[in-house]
């Protein structure tokens, strides 16, 4: 593992995650094509940040890197101040596991299992007592609201109420930094905006980093920061109070 | 302050893992279904064969058991009606069976020496005799024409002709018989002579023995002899010289009871007025009513009770109870099926996989091979299948060892319960065959069977497991940011 000093901004406030220099590259035959190239991006704690940006601009490569599921070409990704490249697959496995709670934009949720069973796979990985984590699993489920249906399969849910149910999985194991991909996207307006509530509560209640890659700009009106990506690169981040004065640009760019 | 402190994942137990597998294969019942009967059809296989070669071996040699005691029956009341031929006493003497070596040597009066040597001398014989029957058909036309070992032994008495003998070996380009021309002349013209005379020693004892047998028990054919078996018949004939199968003798009264009686019945069968009567009844020529025809026809109490009084009225001699007839029938019925069970050959002392034919063997292998295939491609189906739960895991915190276990416990328990079922329906099936080929006779070799059923168990388990490392080493490998792709 290794540690650089910086662990806060200039204004006082830690960081939770820092890019250095990310370069993502694909060789294909001849050509090399970049999904990203030179990402440097500092995310606080307990941010609600946004990243959007249109298909095929390294929204989802950025997203991989973030949540320690892929490693760059160049660079690094360093979660509190640790080089996720360095770490040793149990330890990837353990970050994975208690840090990071992963939300999908299909939900991915283990089909032959109950909601609750679902909710505490990550605690058996994590090594939870099965009653301490059956507890839980229902504390979480009445978080968002679906206590009553812990015994229901994801075949038997809405898709708004398997995305709670994934939700409340992501929560299990007290995560630092929650990474959402696309979480609307395959819901209607009014569960979507159910989701975007919840998560906007588990944001102010729990002090949970959450990181949103999004289509959805309801999700503007929610987050502290946005980050636009085109062709691999930043190319702008926003504060929430300014993009409400320049609404009419997103639309007009779109 | 650090808000993240990164460690080594914990390990997941294996019990918990078994239920997560159960419960994966539970909501995939109609692939696990197709791989457990894969798994079952080539197990069914192998263990139909094992189990039929088992059983097969085990009813074969004890039907050869059971026929060697109508043998012996047979050459004893041989023994005791008449002294053994010279032929039989010189193969006697080439082996090793104490009893009988015993038994000559009394006879023949011959000192320990002398009968030691004499048994060699047989030896060479029967090495002569194997040298003889070694050769081929042409070989032979030219050396023996169709003269027996003692024909041709007695011949090369004549110098001249041994003379002829062996340059027709040498013309043949043969080998010379019993290492050289010296040791063929003297088993000529000094051993097989001595031979002979002490045969014929032999001969006139045991004549001797026979009628001292014969006086202590007037009247009576050897064979009603043995049936009887008075107390004191093997303390006669052991005073006579015989060495008689002591704990033999019971089985031999009864068998030679058995034959007894058939003899009577026989007897009885033959008579005019009876063949006519049965002629009549059974609806077939009086030419064709024989012994053997009637008693195969014997088979039922009612045809059995008829018989009985056709026989009381026109044979008034023979009285018998017609479950004893029907008994008599029984046990000709098992003769025959105990001879058609040995077969040609008698059973070798190969069992089990061991004595199954090679194309067979290549059979089974083929099927391993097929089902392995099988089992491999549904597995890999079930890892493609379940790529975005594989990789949803390993986000939620999964290790490799762990997905890895999980795949390979699912082979697993398919290849167990695959096993299982094939196993049960393969030695069904080789037990109905069994009945079907052998009937009553059919003896089941429990304990190897439950050993095969075992080793059977244990080669689909190591097959399923083998056949399931390489798609569970597949799974293990996916990448977790797999999760992310949209179905």
């Amino acid at each position: 593992m290794v540690e650089s000093k910086q662990t806060t901004t200039d204004d006082g406030q830690p960081v939770i995650i820092r890019t250095l220099g990310l370069v993502k590259s694909y060789q294909m035959g001849e050509k090399t094509t970049y999904a990203l190239d030179g990402v440097a991006i500092v995310i606080r704690l307990g941010e609600f940040i946004a990243i959007l940006g249109p298909s095929g601009s390294g929204k989802t490569t950025l997203f991989n890197m973030i949540g320690a599921l892929d490693s760059p070409t160049r660079g690094r990704v360093l979660i509190d101040e640790v080089d996720v490249a360095q770490l040793s697959a149990e330890e990837l496995a353990f970050l994975r596991c208690r840090k990071i709670g992963y939300i999908f934009q299909s939900y991915n949720l283990i089909r032959y299992m109950t909601a609750l069973e679902n909710v505490t796979v990550p605690m058996a990985f994590a090594g939870v007592p099965t009653e301490q984590a059956r507890r839980r699993g229902m504390e979480l489920l009445r978080l968002v609201g679906l206590e009553d249906r812990w015994s229901h399969r994801p075949k038997e849910m809405s898709g708004g109420q398997q995305q709670r149910v994934a939700i409340a999985r992501s929560l299990s194991n007290q995560p630092k930094i929650l990474l959402c991909d696309e979480p609307t996207a395959n819901l209607d307006l009014k569960t979507g905006e159910e989701i975007l509530g919840i998560l906007q509560r588990i944001n102010e209640e729990q002090n949970a980093t959450i990181i949103c890659a999004t289509h959805d700009h309801r999700l503007l009106d929610v987050c502290d920061r946005m980050m636009w990506i085109r062709d691999g690169r930043i190319e702008r981040i926003q504060r929430r109070e300014d993009v409400t004065v320049r609404v009419g640009r997103i639309g007009g760019r779109a | 302050m650090k808000q993240i402190v990164v460690q080594n994942q914990v390990r997941i137990g294996v019990a918990r893992c078994l239920a997560l597998s159960v419960a994966g294969m539970s909501h995939r019942m109609f692939r696990s279904a197709v791989t457990v009967s894969i798994l079952a059809l080539a197990m069914a296989f192998l263990a139909h064969v094992l189990g039929y070669g088992l059983i097969d071996h085990r009813t074969r040699l004890i039907a050869y058991g059971e026929l060697k005691d109508h043998w012996l029956l047979g050459e004893w009341v041989q023994r005791l009606a008449a002294p053994d031929s010279e032929e039989a006493i010189l193969e006697a003497l080439a082996e090793d069976r104490p009893a009988r070596l015993a038994e000559y040597r009394t006879w023949s009066g011959a000192g320990e020496e002398e009968f030691r040597q004499a048994c060699q001398s047989a030896r060479r014989l029967a090495a002569f005799q194997e040298y003889l029957g070694g050769l081929s058909i042409a070989a032979r036309t030219v050396l023996v024409a169709d003269l027996d070992v003692r024909g041709v032994v007695r011949q090369l008495n004549d110098p001249a002709r041994l003379e002829t003998f062996l340059r027709h070996v040498a013309e043949l380009k043969l080998d010379v018989p019993l290492g050289g021309a010296e040791a063929l002349r003297r088993l000529a013209g000094e051993e097989y002579p001595g031979l002979a005379a002490l045969a014929r020693r032999i001969q006139v004892g045991q004549a001797m023995a026979i009628r001292a047998v014969r006086e202590k028990f007037p009247g009576r054919t050897p064979r009603a002899l043995l049936a009887t078996m008075p107390p004191d018949l093997a303390e006669v004939l052991s005073e006579a010289g015989f060495h008689p199968p002591t704990e033999k003798l019971p089985l031999l009264a009864d068998l030679a009871q058995k034959a007894e009686d058939l003899a009577k019945v026989n007897e009885a069968i033959a008579l005019p007025e009876v063949v006519t009567a049965v002629a009549r009844r059974m609806d077939v020529p009086r030419t064709d009513v024989t012994p053997a025809r009637v008693m195969a026809w014997l088979n039922s109490r009612e045809r059995a009770e008829w018989l009985v009084g056709a026989l009381a009225e026109h044979a008034g001699g023979v009285r018998m109870e017609p479950g004893a007839l029907r008994a008599l029938a029984v046990v000709l019925q098992q003769q025959e099926a105990l001879c058609a069970a040995v077969g040609d050959e008698p059973p070798t002392e190969a069992q089990g996989l061991f004595a199954v034919p090679r194309l067979m063997r290549w059979l089974i292998l083929l099927s391993f091979l097929v089902c392995t295939v099988g089992v491999a491609n549904a597995m890999f189906m079930s890892v493609t299948e379940r790529f975005t739960e594989i990789a949803t895991m390993k986000c939620l915190g999964a290790m490799d060892g762990f997905i890895h276990l999980l795949f390979v416990f699912e082979s697993g328990l398919q290849g167990l319960v695959g096993a299982a079922a094939g196993i049960v329906v393969g030695f069904s099936l080789a037990l109905v065959r069994g009945l079907a080929v052998y009937g009553g006779l059919m003896t089941v070799p429990v304990r190897e069977i439950l050993v095969g059923a075992g080793a059977c168990l244990a080669a689909g388990l190591v097959l399923a497991v083998l056949a399931g490392v390489g798609p569970a080493w597949a799974a293990a490998r996916l990448a977790p940011m797999e999760a992310m792709r949209i179905e």
